[in-house]
């Protein structure tokens, strides 16, 4: 049964099989972008074990599809399993060898990116520093002690824990915080206003002035969800603090004091903190002349560590990103309403020399086939 | 992509051991990156520096109503469509309650909303004559305002007490406020001397609180290889010749500002909203009562109603003609609601009569022209 099974993972079958489905998963998936938006594509597609379906309305869902982590992970124990068992090593075989650590390492680092990867923006105007730059997809809620005159104590509780709308305790709060509705998309309005929208029962804050219109989520690339949140902050002794409207729409956090401590409360894009700052010192937008064909991004920026007293200025520009502290920083977006505004995509992933690593290991190992099979037939020729 | 010939030999050993680590270190792996913790961390203070220039564009201001909190009294949870509540004491806890109610857009004539009143005092309803001769004048902060006064025949409270309701009005940008205090007919008596004090004291500060809302247009990626026209979800439209192109407020698309002849003139806004916003008949009596019309119902509803095709789609077009509720002065809207997919949108013109008569043809001529972004 074993050997069964170890010929079936060995087997170059199942290799040909792994490859077809990818294929087509990945035509399946291409197209899926259209309708249901690169983000959730990529997610349900290439980021699952298996892709699901149902019927609209249905409480039932089937797998109908291996998705790209069981392919990519069948492939990769196939590889590996197929060439410990055939492996016996003869100078002959040296390149075969490299070929194949070289395509089971770029395996390896794709998982490795997939899982390990976090990729961040940071908006910047010019003349403005962060030490953070903001998930694109994530939000959490932040509930930040301010009452320390060195430092802010910061709990953040991520929008996937707010979306079970359940009760959350921290020991760092003197309070539990009650989810007690969430919108992953809204829009807020004056209450004022004419325009249609809910009238929540915040009872503190600015939520006492807004309306709340639920949105349905956006898959479209060029618009973001803007979630908001009612939350009820409720004592140990089960007493009220309140009730707030927080929105990814507010800039501004919301205070409130508790048992002589101030606090601010905010449902923000995910931070990612760092330590050091940026500023923008200077962005150019160049078009070519007489046409909206743009020319030239740059952004010069100005890194400052206090820990080790840097502070020098970089130029970012379409590909030629800083790497720093492990992260990359590319020059990515700008503000049509703004001109003063660059926005860089911040992307943090340990495993980027992989492919790098694997594509020269793969060109080596045909290098090292080819010319042995091309000497020991010149060999030939000549004896 | 498989290159190794096939070859009898198996060894299963350290095959087994090796493919059991990569099984168990994938598990690892994804055990690890399926966590979603609440996370816990210090930031050093955020320095005070100047902030750029906020987003003009992101920005809601909201009237902020502030008082002087009388001796006594006890602020309240304001609860759902307040502004603010109180409790005035009074003996056996019988409590009067003071609301501060602001009412969006409503363009009800004082004897509606008194008779709205006096109806839950179950007293006879009274003509808009009766109503204003009963008004009181009343400052409610620097404004003139119009008090009513009223008490029950019956003892509705507990059956025991009738009730008294004493509520103040006044006009604010398009918003009724109501200023009421009701409860026993003693309390709120012996308490209104202090009420009509506490209405002195009234003050909007519109500046002081404004909400800052985040700046909602998208990146625009710098891959692309012309810039993007502004707005996505805008539709494109042909603006009729004269008709200029206000900066828009939250929650409006487009404004426009349309003159005509000796100064009158018509503004002209578009906006869109998800679903259907409460539906044909909420809506066009929405806009009757911004032309000071009683609202119809569903059997009058077609009357004054205009078919019109835009982009392929169903619209209605509203032609109502009334008085405008802050001057008095006739005022004329016409409208267009356009369900389009999964939202609704609202296309409208209001202004000084000749001046409407004047853009109509334009207008409806504006509406035909949009082409929206998913249609």
């Amino acid at each position: 049964m074993a050997k069964k099974f170890l010929n079936i993972l060995t087997s170059l079958h199942l290799t040909v099989v792994c490859l077809s489905l990818a294929t087509l998963l990945v035509f399946v998936g291409t197209l899926a972008q259209v309708d249901e938006g690169l983000y959730n594509a990529q997610h349900r597609y290439f980021r699952s074990l298996l892709i699901w379906w149902s019927l609209p309305g249905a409480s039932w869902k089937l797998p109908v599809f291996p998705g790209g982590y069981l392919i990519g992970g069948v492939l990769l124990v196939n590889l590996v399993a197929a060439h410990l068992k055939r492996f016996s090593f003869s100078r002959k075989k040296i390149g075969i060898f490299i070929i194949h650590a070289g395509l089971i390492l770029l395996l390896l680092g794709q998982l490795l990116t997939d899982f390990l990867s976090v990729e961040s923006s940071m908006r910047l105007t010019e003349g403005e520093a962060k030490d953070y730059s903001l998930s694109q997809q994530a939000s959490e809620l932040a509930l930040i002690e301010v009452s320390n005159p060195e430092y802010n104590e910061v709990v953040a509780i991520p929008d996937k824990i707010l979306a079970r709308q359940k009760e959350i305790t921290n020991r760092k709060l003197p309070f539990t915080v009650r989810i007690k509705n969430y919108y992953p998309n809204s829009a807020l309005t004056n209450r004022l206003s004419n325009a249609g929208g809910e009238t929540l029962p915040a009872t503190r804050g600015v939520g006492t002035q807004l309306k709340l219109i639920p949105l349905q989520p956006t898959v479209r690339m060029d618009e973001r969800n803007l979630p908001s949140a009612l939350v009820e902050l409720v004592t140990a002794q089960g007493a009220s603090l309140g009730t707030w409207l927080v929105s990814a729409w507010l800039d501004a956090p919301q205070t409130f004091t508790h048992e002589s401590k101030s606090y601010q409360m905010a449902l923000r894009f995910t931070r990612f903190y760092k330590p050091f700052s940026i500023q923008l010192v200077d962005f150019r937008h160049d078009k070519y002349k007489g046409t909206e064909i743009p020319k030239n991004f740059s952004s010069r920026i100005r890194v400052q560590r206090p820990a080790t007293g840097e502070d020098r200025e970089v130029l970012i520009y379409m590909n030629n990103p800083l790497r720093y502290w492990g992260e990359t920083y590319y020059q990515a977006s700008y503000d049509e309403n703004d001109p003063r505004v660059s926005i860089l995509q911040v992307v943090r992933n340990p495993s980027w020399l992989t492919p790098y690593l694997s594509c020269c290991l793969v060109g080596l190992g045909l290098a090292v086939q080819f010319m042995s099979h091309l000497i020991s037939f010149a060999k030939r020729r000549a004896a | 992509m498989y290159m190794s010939p096939e070859s009898p030999s198996t060894q299963p050993g350290p095959l087994a051991s090796i493919s059991q680590g990569a099984i168990a270190s994938l598990l690892l792996l994804l055990a690890a990156c399926g966590q979603n913790k609440v996370s816990e961390y210090q930031i050093p203070k955020e320095k005070a520096e100047a902030k750029p220039a906020a987003d003009p564009h992101g920005e809601v201001r909201s009237p902020a109503v502030k008082w002087t909190l009388p001796e006594g009294w006890e602020e309240k949870p304001a609860g759902r469509m307040r502004a603010a509540s109180f409790a005035v004491p009074g003996p056996d806890g019988q409590n009067a309650e003071v609301a501060i109610i602001p009412m969006p857009g409503l363009a009800a004539r004082n004897a509606d909303v008194v008779n709205m009143w006096r109806e839950q005092l179950r007293l006879e309803p009274l003509g808009e004559e009766a109503v204003a001769l009963q008004a009181e004048k009343v400052a409610i902060g620097e404004t003139e305002g119009r008090l009513f006064d009223m008490v029950s025949k019956e003892p509705i409270l507990d059956q025991k007490h009738p009730v008294r309701i004493i509520v103040a009005r006044m006009d604010r940008e398009g918003a009724a406020w109501f200023f009421k205090m009701s409860g026993r007919d003693e309390v709120v008596t012996q308490g209104k001397a202090v009420f009509v004090q506490f209405l002195k004291s009234i003050r909007f500060e519109a500046g002081s609180e404004a909400v800052h809302l985040a700046a909602n247009h998208p990146p625009v990626s710098t891959n692309l290889k012309e810039s993007p026209h502004p707005a996505s979800d805008k539709p494109a439209w042909q603006v009729p010749p004269g008709w200029q192109e206000q900066p828009p407020t939250q929650m409006l698309l487009a404004k426009f500002l349309a003159k005509g002849q000796d100064g009158t003139k018509a503004e002209v806004t578009v906006s869109s909203f998800p679903g259907e916003v409460g539906g044909l008949l909420a809506n066009v009596n929405r806009w009757r009562s911004q032309v000071s019309l009683a609202p119809v119902d569903q059997a009058e509803l077609s009357k004054g109603l205009m078919p019109l095709d835009v982009s392929g789609v169903k619209a209605m077009l509203v032609d109502v003609t009334g008085k405008d509720p802050d001057s008095g002065q006739k005022s004329r809207l016409v409208g267009a609601i356009v369900p389009q997919g999964e939202r609704t949108w609202f296309f409208k013109m209001k202004g000084d009569e000749p001046a409407v008569e004047q853009e109509k043809k334009g207008f409806i001529e504006f509406v035909q022209s949009v082409r929206f972004p998913n249609g």
